[in-house]
C-alpha cells in the first residue's frame, strides 16, 4: 500500500505531518505567552529537524527505486505540475498573511496594540509569532495541496 | 473557444501489449506509475514529448494513442 504511493507524495506527507506535529503545540503554548517564544522556537526547530530527518529516511527506505539504485527518483512532469500549483496557492496565502499583518500593524489591533495603535507599541513578540504562524500556514497549504493533488489526480 | 477533451487508449494498448503493467510503462517512459494512472483516468494531459514517448513504447503513431474531441 505505502509502496504504491509516489516518493514525492510520501515526502509531502512527511513534511506536512512533521510541520503540523511541531507547530500546533508550539503555537498553542506560545500564543498565550509570547515571551516564551525564543527558547521554544529553538526546541521546535530541533524537533522539526529530527522529525523530518526520521520521516525522510523512512521514506527513502520504503522506496524501492532508492533501495535498488540509491538514487532519489526525479520528479516527472505531473510531479512538477502538482508542485507548481501548490506553490502558486501557497505564495498567495503567504502574501495574504503578510498583507494582513501589515494592515493590522498599521491600523492597530484592539487588545494587542497600545494606546497609539501602532506596530511600535504592539507586543512585538506576539506580532512576530503571528507572522511566523502565517509562514507555517503557507507551508502547510503548500504540502497539503501537493498531497491533495496526488489524491485527486493519481489515485485510482 | 470550445474546450477540447483529450482521451487516450493507454489502458487498452497496455493489455494488448501482453498485459504490460502500469509500472513497466512508467519505467519505459521515464514517469511514475501515478502519472500513468492519472493519464489513464483522463485527469492529466501529457506534454507533447511524453505523448510521443508513450506512443513509441506501443509502436503506434501518436494519433492512434491520443484522440481529441470537442468538450
Amino acid at each position: 500500500m505505502i509502496e504504491a504511493v509516489n516518493f514525492h507524495e510520501k515526502s509531502a506527507w512527511a513534511s506536512l505531518i512533521a510541520i503540523a506535529a511541531v507547530h500546533i503545540p508550539y503555537f498553542a503554548i506560545v500564543m498565550p505567552r509570547p515571551e516564551t517564544g525564543l527558547g521554544l522556537l529553538i526546541v521546535a526547530t530541533i524537533g522539526l529537524i529530527i522529525l523530518l530527518t526520521a520521516f525522510h529516511v523512512a521514506n527513502a527506505l520504503m522506496t524501492k527505486s532508492i533501495r535498488t539504485t540509491g538514487a532519489t527518483p526525479r520528479p516527472d512532469e505531473l510531479d512538477r505540475l502538482i508542485e507548481y500549483r501548490a506553490a502558486k496557492v501557497a505564495a498567495f496565502v503567504l502574501a495574504c498573511v503578510v498583507m494582513t499583518w501589515i494592515l493590522i500593524a498599521v491600523a492597530g489591533l484592539p487588545g494587542l496594540a497600545g494606546e497609539d495603535s501602532r506596530v511600535a507599541l504592539t507586543p512585538i513578540l506576539l506580532a512576530v509569532q503571528w507572522l511566523y504562524a502565517g509562514f507555517v500556514v503557507a507551508n502547510l497549504a503548500y504540502y497539503g495541496l501537493i498531497v491533495g493533488g496526488y489524491r485527486r489526480m493519481a489515485h485510482g | 473557444m470550445a474546450e477540447l477533451v483529450i482521451t487516450n487508449r493507454i489502458r487498452e494498448l497496455r493489455f494488448a501489449a501482453g498485459e504490460m503493467s502500469q509500472q513497466a510503462l512508467a519505467d519505459q517512459t521515464g514517469i511514475t506509475r501515478q502519472t500513468v494512472i492519472a493519464l489513464e483516468k483522463g485527469k492529466y494531459y501529457p506534454s507533447l514529448e511524453l505523448a510521443f514517448r508513450i506512443a513509441a513504447v506501443f509502436g503506434q503513431p501518436i494519433e492512434a494513442v491520443f484522440h481529441v474531441m470537442p468538450g
